[in-house]
């Protein structure tokens, strides 16, 4: 007998399951509809970091009654208007590396696995354009670029684990994001199922006046207002030239100066990335010019005079600011181990809480949040690091990414509630925003009152005339609860 | 909590307990470079996707049944994910051999798995279907008996293996010819004796070690200084997994294109040109990650005059998997003729006029899979070099 735990109850009342299966298998056929246990449990997680505590406590969040992996975009189509008719819920799945427990089935129902629509199904060379399927994996997609002359500019540290559907359906950002910008940015076009099984297309072009853009409404929809089906995405040339910079500065505030003025002159790094002293001395144990210090780390890259230009201004800041230069290798440094979270594994497995937090500030503000929200959190008992870095910036701010690591005194679910609500608040005292690019799943929608005022009331109004039956990856986003 | 990791059930799993908590809770970086991840698509595939079932099963979360345990032999032992994991101690194959032994104690293996083990026991090799009786080399291969003289008076002893034995003749027989044609006198063993690694895929260790144990008797028996195989499992098991076990071959073990590439280089072979104007050489996964082969087969084919190398784009230890390994073919059929498709359109995408390889495994199931390309073993084509060759007068 089954003995796993679940931490989300599914609703009492359900659609007869056998009747739902048989309308599945008649629209993908009976191989890509399962019910078997070791699929749906497969799915019945993401990368939420709470989840793998509960995991190696024998739960899991919560399990859905089918999975379905649908080929194309009428498959979708088809799925979604039947899950509309049945009062289904549906739960979009890519590769399960989101942080939030967005891609959690809370109410069951159908999880939409979307791995088989992964054919790249265009390249436009003359618009720098390449349209691909929603369930393709990020790093098989930047590989198919790069093999093609082409960079997408999107590096997330998931790449290698996450899909262009999860990218989008997120607001995510990649690592390069200064200077190819977020995926808000890259996006063209975009083709969405809707929860009502009408198929949305929005073709790509460079800009447009013709109303409200429904991708741009779309963008960031974690699934609630539709399934991402395809997407043409903005490529850029290989670089042909790249340079790697860093400089140590006494505290953040003359690193995030001089990074202000390099982006005010009109200099756009590919990545920008300025450490606190906690991470500096954690992450760049061998920069002896970096000790007790704050490292600013640039990559500059495309072609190659305007490369040695932004180069030659963003020494000149830097330098002005009290930055000493420490060369080429901690950047290298950070090239080679930018994917590797393997501390967070050994910390969870010695029972500690783990977790991310991203923010965004204007310039500002941004030194006071990060201030505010790393001393909040360790206000909290039980905080053993809250320690920061700037890792996407913008002429006019910056994200924050916070790392926490905590024992809790008490019960699990209490510690992680208190320091959550620490870290938000003390993002939304200052005028930050609660996510630069994670998003916001389960664990932020309690904060998007908070977030967005009244607002928030606009967006489910949206959501109730999108999706009347309240089927698409419901409970998220926080269109339901404050 | 214990540092070693939770309690866990299943006498193998727990002993990897750590390694499985590490990989249960990673976010799967791997994930991208997992072929039958790749081919299947499905959650459950992805290598934690793997884990995580084991680490359900063996914490009693997830009652044990036959749907379940098969999902365990999804894994082709390609150790593609090695490369992305930051966890040295973390190997999925190993995980997954150690799943299935105690799916196949808890009496919930696949029957394709259980017929691996029949064939094993009453035959001595895992190819029933085939060839429903013990393989014998002396008329297939060649000379048999205490192994003989070799370069630098070496006694050599060629194992053929058991997929080149019973499913790619033509292979044996080419190293067979090669070592000949370089004045190796070699012998072979009477009779074909499994190295015992589809035991261990098959999740039965104890029949692992039962035929690796008498193949290492074998070996010591013929009194060799060098074993030189065919197959690059026998290789891998003889050198890394046979000292695990506790045994011990008292003799150097190499695969044939190592051994190629030494009489090359001390021209004992000395190769003209051939008709087959271009080949692309496959890194078969064990040849490239396990036994970190990858230059020594190109330099058996740089030395044949005339006759261009093309490189696949996933090449060296970045290869792909041709489908085969781990038992995939056996338990997963479709899934292993899907990896299969995929790598050969990967190798025709090199614009080569044939494929050449390393393992007799993947020659068989490339060449079994829809292809205008032949597929050769590296053997086969240092031969033609060496006995005859295109301008031979």
């Amino acid at each position: 007998m089954n003995a796993y735990r679940t931490i989300y109850s599914p609703p009492a009342r359900r659609a007869d399951p056998e009747a739902v299966r048989a309308e599945l298998e008649a629209i993908v056929g009976p191989t890509r509809v399962s019910t078997a246990e070791a699929e749906r449990l497969a799915v019945a997680r993401d990368f939420w970091p709470v989840t793998c505590n509960w995991f190696l406590d024998g739960a899991v969040p919560a399990v859905p009654d089918f999975v379905v992996w649908p080929e194309s975009t009428d498959e979708v189509a088809a799925v979604v208007r039947l899950a509309n008719r049945l009062h289904v819920p549906v739960t979009p799945f890519g590769e399960g590396s989101g942080v939030l427990g967005g891609a959690v089935p809370l109410r069951g129902g159908i999880t939409l696995d979307m791995k088989r629509m992964n054919r790249v199904l265009g390249l436009d060379e003359r618009s720098l354009y390449v349209t691909v399927e929603a369930g393709l994996n990020g790093e098989l997609y930047e590989r198919w670029l790069n093999a093609a002359g082409y960079t997408g500019g999107h590096i997330p540290q998931s790449v290698r684990c996450s899909t262009v559907g999860g990218w989008i359906s997120c607001r995510a950002a990649g690592q390069f994001s200064t200077k190819y910008g977020k995926i808000e940015d890259i996006m063209a076009g975009l083709t969405v199922v809707t929860p009502t099984g009408e198929v949305v297309r929005c073709k790509a072009v460079p800009r447009a006046s013709t109303g409200p853009r429904w991708e741009q409404l779309l963008l960031g929809g974690e699934g609630t207002l539709g399934v991402v089906t395809e997407a043409t995405l903005r490529i850029w040339p290989l670089p042909a030239a790249r340079v790697l910079r860093s400089y140590a500065f006494v505290g953040v505030g003359p690193a995030l100066e001089a990074v202000r003025l390099i982006l005010r002159r009109g200099i756009r790094p590919a990545v920008v990335r300025i450490y606190d002293e906690l991470e500096t001395g954690r992450n760049f144990p061998d920069v002896t010019a970096a000790e007790g210090k704050a490292l600013l780390i640039l990559l500059c890259e495309g072609d190659r005079r305007l490369v040695e230009l932004e180069d030659a201004i963003s020494a000149e800041e830097a330098l002005a600011q009290g930055g000493v230069a420490c060369g080429e290798e901690p950047v290298r440094h950070w090239l080679a181990t930018r994917f590797d979270v393997s501390l967070s594994s050994h910390m969870i497995r010695k029972g500690a809480v783990v977790d991310t937090l991203e923010v965004a500030a204007p310039w500002s503000a941004i030194a006071t949040v990060h201030r505010d929200m790393t001393e909040a959190m360790m206000a909290v008992e039980g905080t053993l690091v809250a320690s920061g870095h700037f890792s996407h910036v913008y002429p006019d701010g910056a994200c924050l990414y916070v790392t926490l690591c905590g024992f809790p005194p008490g019960d699990l679910e209490g510690y992680y509630r208190a320091v959550w609500d620490a870290a938000m608040g003390a993002v939304l005292r200052n005028g930050g925003t609660i996510s630069h690019h994670h998003g916001i799943g389960l664990q932020r929608a309690r904060f998007m009152r908070q977030e967005h005022g009244d607002a928030v009331e606009l967006l489910r109004r949206v959501k109730q005339a999108v999706d009347p039956n309240g089927i698409m990856n419901p409970g998220k986003l926080g269109l339901e609860v404050d | 909590m214990a540092e070693e990791g939770r309690l866990l059930s299943g006498e193998r799993v727990a002993a990897l307990s750590k390694a499985i908590e590490y990989c249960a809770i990673c976010p799967n970086m791997c994930r991208f470079d997992c072929p039958v991840a790749r081919a299947e698509r499905s959650e459950s595939a992805a290598p934690a996707g793997k884990v995580r079932l084991a680490y359900m099963l063996a914490r009693g979360m997830l009652a044990r049944s036959p749907d379940v345990a098969g999902y365990l032999y999804r894994c082709a032992d390609c150790r593609g994910c090695e490369a992305w994991c930051p966890f040295p101690e973390v190997k999925v194959a190993d995980i997954m051999a150690a799943a299935r032994a105690d799916a196949l104690a808890a009496g919930t293996a696949p029957e394709a798995a259980l017929a691996v083990c029949d064939s094993l026991r009453k035959y001595g090799h895992p190819f029933a279907a085939a060839a429903p009786e013990p393989l014998s080399l002396a008329a297939a291969v060649g000379p048999t008996g205490d192994a003989a003289g070799g370069p630098a008076s070496d006694r050599v002893l060629f194992l053929p293996g058991c997929t080149a034995a019973a499913l790619r003749p033509a292979t044996s027989r080419a190293i067979a010819g090669a070592l000949t044609a370089a004045g190796v006198d070699w012998r072979t063993l009477p009779r074909q004796l499994c190295c015992g690694s589809p035991a261990r895929a098959a999740g039965d260790p104890a029949l692992e070690a039962e035929l690796a144990g008498r193949l290492a008797a074998a070996i010591a028996d013929c009194g060799a200084d060098v074993v030189v195989t065919a197959c690059p499992g026998c290789a891998e098991a003889l050198t890394m997994r046979y000292p695990e076990l506790g045994l011990a071959v008292g003799a150097r073990v190499v695969h044939f294109a190592a051994y190629a590439a030494e009489l090359l280089a001390t021209g004992r072979l000395q190769p003209r040109a051939i008709a087959v104007p271009s080949a692309v050489y496959h890194d078969p996964c064990t040849m490239a990650r396990r036994l970190a082969l990858t230059d020594e087969p190109r330099a058996v084919l740089a030395a044949i005059p005339g006759l261009t190398t093309r490189e696949a784009r996933a090449r060296g230890r970045e290869t792909h998997c041709c489908g085969a390994g781990g038992l995939l073919g056996e338990v997963w059929p479709a899934a292993a003729a899907a990896i299969a498709r995929a790598r050969l359109g990967e190798l025709a995408d090199a614009g080569a006029a044939a494929i050449v390889t390393t393992c007799p495994m993947c020659e068989y199931t490339l060449a079994q899979t829809k292809t205008e390309l032949p597929v050769f073993d590296l053997a086969e084509v240092l031969l033609a070099a060496v006995a005859g060759g295109a301008d031979d007068d």
